[in-house]
């Protein structure tokens, strides 16, 4: 590759101009990556106090938990309120209540494992679950 | 400045595409001062007080791209 010498000053000054066109360009790059982040980039000590706490999580602990096992299965109840109800109830409404609403049977699968009839289980699903209300009294978490 | 607003001779360019490392840093040297010059912001603090200075980050991201496309240059 021999180039003669006004070649290769060619050479040079498109290098240059090639180095300084870059630079420019790229500077223009990182303005505008900049403007689009300061659309969604927020101070932490400047966040209103409702978004924080979206931010905010609460450590889970296995002891937090209340375990009850129903026909084999293992079922987590986290609120301590509805959990001592549950606990108060007999354990044939509990065990319905739990595999109903915890475990998202319907009651025909739920019939099939307690092998009763299915206008059974609906009856003592309705039936418990007022109980459970007498139990809690109206209470809610909302209310604790 | 005058020494440094010569263009970078052949020989060095030529080194410098083909990655030579004294060649590049001879290259990012030429064009230092043009980086510094693009990378200054005005930046405010929280009372309102502006300041010139360079960005950092943009400082190094320019410099960054400047070697990684110095290798992509076609010598004629």
């Amino acid at each position: 590759m021999e180039l003669s010498s006004s070649q290769r000053k060619t050479v040079e000054h498109q290098f240059d101009s090639f180095c300084k066109r870059l630079l420019k360009n790229e500077t223009r790059n990182i303005l505008r990556d900049m403007k689009n982040r300061q659309k969604y980039e927020v101070l932490y000590s400047e966040m209103p106090l409702g978004e924080i706490d979206v931010l905010m999580t609460m450590d889970k602990y296995p002891t937090d938990i209340n375990k009850f096992i129903t026909c084999g299965f293992e079922v987590d109840v986290e609120s301590d309120l509805l959990a001592e109800a549950l606990s108060k109830l007999p354990v044939k409404s509990r065990n319905i209540l739990l595999l109903a609403y915890f475990l998202d049977m319907s009651d025909v699968e739920i019939a099939k494992v307690l092998d009763v009839a299915r206008s059974t289980v609906q009856y003592q699903r309705s039936n418990s679950l007022k109980k459970l209300k007498t139990y809690m009294g109206g209470k809610t978490n909302v209310e604790e | 400045m005058s020494k440094n607003d010569e263009v970078l001779s052949f020989p060095v360019i030529v080194a410098a595409v083909n990655g030579n490392v004294d060649a590049i840093n001879a290259v990012l040297k030429r064009y230092e001062g043009y980086i510094a010059q693009l990378s200054t912001r005005k930046l405010y603090d929280e009372d309102g007080n502006s300041y010139i200075v360079v960005d950092e980050d943009m400082r190094r991201r320019l410099e960054t791209k400047l070697i990684t496309k110095i290798l992509k240059f076609k010598v004629a």
